[in-house]
């Protein structure tokens, strides 16, 4: 009876588990890897209450993509509304750390929208008009010192990525980019 | 499901003095899984024939109606969505017992179904983009399973049984695992 017991124990916790699992696997995302679709719009030196503003004039409705002879219609493959990157500025506190820098309020946006959290969200916003994904957004530099804009590592471990918010079945597309006047992901400056 | 639990070891009390006894229970079985039209909304009728104490054949037929899982694949979260299942099947009882054993299973699967994969295409602008498209697959699997069986009043058979199977010809289009999962309750005659 035991033996019983234990055996349909046993039995009856695959059959759970394959009503949870059967087919769960998500087939419907495009990586791809385009360059330069943000700019930052570095200054030679900065001054305190200048503006570190980066763009993303760029970014096209249709993209050059590689290996392929077509461009890529990113809105007609995705429908999103908008596409977003994430960075975060961060100050050096001494010869060897750095600490987050809480942007708050110290942030202007021209194009597109930005939320702040411990890091930055900018969303590039589609224009029907223009047939871009817009966004320029600046920090406002309130203190002196040294900084550096460090965007988030991208799917493939370099650069960074630009990911749609796809709507309904439409499929999800994660663009690996690179930032005009920047080398990798990280941008160090001074603030006088 | 506690009820169900119960019914089940309590059913084993009934038929577990019975043993040892030798029973005549005709030779065939007609059976309906009720766990697949809960669990996964699926019809699932099988045809046993015993060839002897130790060797049953029988093929199962299983038709997928659930409308949930078809909204599921329209909508993108599943790739795939099984149209049906032909399962013919070989099982060896492990116990001397006829009217409770347990037993394992090979069996064969032919399975169809649709699948969605992306591509990428040109419009009529000369722009590519990317869109799940759906196709139809077909695939023969191949695969085992274990399960216990036990008659009630020597005529209303119920099995569990829990297996896998392997998708020979899969590239990507059919699941590489189809799964065998059920509770049957069947009447032998």
């Amino acid at each position: 009876m035991k033996k019983s017991i234990l055996f349909y124990m046993l039995i009856l916790l695959p059959i759970l588990n394959s009503c949870s699992k059967e087919d769960e696997e998500f087939y419907n995302a495009v990586y791809t890897s385009i360059p330069n679709l943000v700019t930052l719009e570095v200054e030679s030196n900065y001054n305190v209450n200048d503006v570190l503003w980066l763009n993303t004039n760029n970014f096209s409705r249709y993209l050059n993509q590689p290996n392929q002879t077509t461009p890529l219609d990113v809105f007609k493959t995705t429908k999103s509304n908008y596409f977003v990157f994430t960075y975060r500025l961060e100050k050096k506190i001494n010869e060897v750390d750095w600490e987050n820098v809480s942007v708050g309020n110290n942030f202007v946006v021209e194009k597109g929208r930005i939320t702040t959290n411990l890091y930055i969200t900018g969303y590039a916003d589609f224009n029907s008009t223009t047939n871009q994904y817009e966004h320029r957004g600046g920090i406002k530099l309130t203190q002196p010192g040294q900084y550096r804009l460090v965007f988030f590592d991208g799917y493939n471990g370099s650069n960074f990525d630009l990911i749609s918010d796809s709507a309904n079945n439409f499929t999800f597309l994660t663009i690996n980019t690179s930032a005009v006047n920047l080398s990798g992901t990280t941008y160090n400056f001074t603030v006088n | 499901m506690k009820k169900i639990i119960f019914l089940f070891l309590f059913s084993f009390c009934l038929v577990s003095a019975q043993d040892n006894q030798k029973f005549d229970l005709g030779k065939n079985e007609l059976k309906f899984d009720v766990f697949s039209i809960v669990a996964f909304g699926k019809v699932h009728l099988s045809y046993e024939r015993f060839l002897s104490d130790d060797f049953s054949v029988g093929v199962s037929g299983n038709f997928n109606q659930s409308k949930s899982r078809e909204e599921d694949f329209e909508l993108g979260k599943n790739r795939t969505l099984e149209d049906y299942q032909i399962i013919p099947f070989v099982r060896y009882s492990l116990s001397k017992s006829q009217i409770r054993y347990y037993f394992i299973e090979v069996f064969v699967s032919s399975n169809q179904g649709k699948y969605r994969e992306l591509e990428r295409l040109v419009d009529e602008n000369n722009n590519g983009y990317y869109e799940a498209v759906q196709k139809d697959y077909s695939d023969f699997a191949i695969g085992g399973a274990i399960g216990h069986k036990f008659y009630i009043k020597e005529k209303l058979g119920i099995d569990i049984f829990v297996g896998m199977g392997k998708n020979l010809f899969s590239s990507g289009e059919s699941p590489d695992y189809i799964s065998r999962v059920g509770i049957n309750v069947g009447y032998r005659f």
